[in-house]
């Protein structure tokens, strides 16, 4: 589980997170929306320690993330795709990450294969289309069987095929019964994926709620998003 | 530790700047043969021994390995999940130094003892005695600088701001410190990388005690790398 309170931060010009409060709960895939620069990637590094926050605090699974015993088996995020070492294959990448927490070649293999990447991954990273990258990603964050998963965009730059296969990974995660943050512009796709709904503007909570009540109190998602958004677009 | 093992041995940079390490020891046995060839005519009473004179490419291709073990993953952005994996950040860098460290004193261990027996293997014009200590001196030394690369790496976020801050160490500025008029040159020259080995060694000439030289060497890199932690525990990534 995730719970974020009252978070705060704030860029030398710009506040990105924004007196920032809502939870995730686990068994479900929580959509994380939100206009460009509204805060998103922000939120996740903040729940993540990359970033420290100016006031409030996010914790996961009851504690703030940097205190977590092991956690690479609690937490998988992907954040971005792009960021890996070209120079270094597939395979590498994984086993060092692995490496971090005495996880074994198996468990590489495994989620190799469960990425599809099996047959690229003695290739250089560097060689990779951005789906194949997407998928070297969700493979990381997948490595230590995590209860909680963190995916900043992950549809982006995948094919049809892709798309759909994501789509069934989220809804198949989740019903083991992990936490599932996911944050993603496509509002039809979402609208097939998630379970709940968090949407943020300018770095504030615009509306936490099921999908559900959302898609029967408008037309769409897509309506529902831009209705809801309208006065919080910084960028047009 | 492990982890950070593989993603040095796991990349490119890292081979070539072995590969340029161990290119000296060809580049000595090379210069050995010249030397060979032309100190009986032109009456030399002795010249320098192959791996003194590659020392510098040594320590600066050692160095080099420091610094992308921290910018290689600034670059590339790989920061921000070798942090979501291990978020403990005093724990991160010690275990890079410790991979550093190993792999540069390995290195240019290796490399300095390869050059030196090869060049009195095939040289037979005078030269120093060859002093295991020494080059083992010298290898520290390497592994100083490739530490204090690390730190610098960390801190600037950019290779070549932290390539050009160890080159500063090693060439610039004894470089300056030469063109110091005489007394002032020697003295602040005492306290300079690229002299403390000397020092360490030839303890006749005036300058720094043997231990207090070494010990100088060891800030060359503590200083570097407790800036590093400073910053790099509190940053942003
Ligand atoms: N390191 C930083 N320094 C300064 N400003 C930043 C930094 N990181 C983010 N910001 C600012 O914070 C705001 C939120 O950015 P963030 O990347 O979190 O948005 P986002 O919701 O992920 O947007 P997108 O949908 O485009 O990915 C933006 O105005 C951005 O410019
Ligand atoms: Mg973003």
């Amino acid at each position: 589980m995730i719970d974020v309170k009252h978070l705060t931060k704030t860029y030398a010009s710009t506040t990105a997170v924004d007196d920032l409060s809502f939870r995730v709960e686990p068994g479900q895939v929580t959509g994380f929306l939100g206009p460009n620069g509204a805060g998103k990637s922000t939120t996740m590094r903040l729940i993540l320690g990359l970033a420290t926050p100016t006031s409030g605090q996010a914790l996961v699974n009851g504690r703030p993330y940097r205190e977590a015993p092991e956690p690479m088996r609690e937490v998988g995020a992907l954040l971005d795709a792009t960021a890996v070492h070209p120079g270094r294959s597939a395979y590498n990448h994984l086993l060092a990450l692995a490496a971090t927490h005495g996880i074994g070649e198996i468990r590489v293999a495994e989620v190799l294969a469960q990425v599809g990447l099996t047959p690229v991954a003695r290739k250089r990273v560097g060689g990779f289309s951005l789906g194949m990258q997407q998928r070297l990603g969700i493979a990381g964050a997948l490595l230590g069987d995590p209860a909680v998963l963190m995916f900043d965009e992950p549809v982006n730059g995948l094919d049809p095929d892709g798309v759909r296969w994501i789509r069934h990974l989220m809804r198949g995660l989740a019903a083991e019964g992990r936490t599932i943050l996911l944050s993603s512009h496509l509002m039809s796709e979402m609208a097939l994926t998630a379970d709940h709904l968090v949407i943020i503007g300018r770095g504030r909570l615009v509306a936490d709620t099921p999908l559900s009540d959302l898609t029967s109190a408008y037309p769409s998602l897509e309506e529902a998003y831009l209705q809801l958004t309208g006065s919080s677009v910084e960028y047009r | 530790m492990r982890a950070e093992w593989i993603k040095l041995r796991s990349t490119a940079s890292t081979h070539y700047a072995v590969g340029t390490a161990a290119l000296v020891l060809v580049l000595g046995v090379a210069w050995t043969l010249y030397v060979d060839s032309i100190w009986h005519e032109r009456g030399l009473r002795s010249a320098a021994a192959a791996e003194e004179g590659f020392l510098p490419v040594v320590q600066l291709a050692v160095a080099v390995i420091g610094v992308l073990a921290a910018t290689g993953e600034y670059a590339t952005g790989l920061i921000r999940q070798t942090l979501t994996v291990t978020p403990r950040r005093s724990r991160l860098l010690l275990d890079k130094a410790a991979v550093v460290a190993l792999t540069a004193f390995a290195v240019s261990a290796a490399v300095l003892l390869a050059t030196a027996s090869a060049a009195r293997l095939v040289g037979d014009y005078p030269m120093a005695e060859l002093d295991v200590a020494q080059l083992l001196a010298h290898a520290l030394a390497a592994t100083v600088l490739s530490l204090a690369g690390l730190g610098l790496g960390v801190v600037t976020r950019s290779t070549a701001g932290a390539v050009s801050g160890v080159v500063a160490l090693l060439f610039v500025v004894p470089g300056i410190v030469n063109l110091l008029p005489t007394p002032w040159s020697t003295r602040i020259g005492a306290f300079l990388l690229p002299n403390l080995v000397p020092q360490a060694f030839l303890p006749e000439r005036a300058g720094l005690e043997p231990l207090a030289a070494i010990g100088l060497l060891l800030l060359y890199a503590a200083v570097p790398l407790a800036a590093a932690w400073a910053v790099f525990t509190r940053r942003d990534v």
